[in-house]
């Protein structure tokens, strides 16, 4: 079986959890933004000048038109301050890329969902 | 976090220093050995946080188990520069590093185009950043 056949039977088995138990998922999802956001908010924290940047991360999860969460500083407010994400060729960026915390979290995210499908299985 | 970094981070330095890159860490400028040059493009500056234990299931003692992420920038006084010195690191991905009783992986988390720092006008140097994780188990 080549990989898109692999990936294509996966999706299968993902949308099909979708429909037989979309609470879980919808859990799922809510408690996997809420871990992202914990993580970028514990790598914003203690710079000196946005004290408040932390907060300003927020989170938001649901179900259309797919399971997703998206976790990230608002615009404005100390939202604004999310510049400390880029950088410069001399000093690179005061906070660490976001994208590491992603990836991370979205394998986490994927061996869930994939355990739930098995369950259904 | 019982994994020592530093030897992660001589790894990486050494692997790239071997392709010819000047390497920097933390800042342009920054030697590895603790010493400041003024820097000259081309270079590469990597920035590495102090590591996340890690949940590979290969490794039986998961305390021993851990994952390095590293920022580097590639940084180059045209697009062609810049992107000479992008290809050299990311040549790197798949290759095992030469650490001391560890078994460390290059894995690729990202990459960003290469384009003009405009923080700086003056120095007209062009840059693209990279994300590298190093995957490092008990050997």
């Amino acid at each position: 079986m080549g990989a898109s056949a692999g990936i294509r039977r996966e999706s299968a088995h993902l949308r099909r959890a979708v429909a037989l138990v979309p609470l879980e998922v919808r859990a799922l999802m809510r408690a996997e933004g809420a871990a992202l956001k914990r993580t970028l908010q514990r790598e914003a924290s203690g710079v000196e000048h946005a004290p408040a940047l932390p907060a300003a991360i927020t989170m938001n999860s649901g179900m259309k038109p797919e399971p997703f969460y998206e976790v990230g500083p608002l615009e404005g407010g100390a939202g604004s301050l999310a510049l400390l994400y880029y950088g410069n060729s001399h000093t690179g960026s005061v906070l660490k890329d976001p994208r590491f915390a992603l990836l991370r979290q979205a394998e986490q995210t994927t061996a869930k969902l994939t355990q739930l499908v098995v369950r259904l299985a | 976090m019982t994994v020592d970094i530093q030897p992660h981070v001589e790894a990486l330095v050494t692997a790239l220093a071997a392709r010819n890159l000047r390497v920097y860490e933390s800042a342009a400028g920054q030697k590895i050995d603790g010493t400041y040059e003024t820097p000259t493009a081309p270079y590469v500056v990597l920035y590495f946080d102090g590591g996340v234990r890690s949940g590979l299931s290969l490794a039986d003692d998961h305390e021993e188990a851990s994952e390095h992420d590293v920022e580097a920038w590639s940084v180059g006084k045209s697009p062609r520069s810049a992107r000479s010195v992008q290809s050299d690191l990311l040549a790197l991905v798949g290759t095992e590093l030469a650490v001391p009783g560890r078994l460390v992986k290059v894995r690729h988390a990202f990459s960003d185009r290469v384009k003009a720092d405009h923080d700086d006008p003056r120095t007209a140097l062009w840059q693209g950043r990279d994300g590298l994780t190093l995957t490092s188990l008990k050997a």
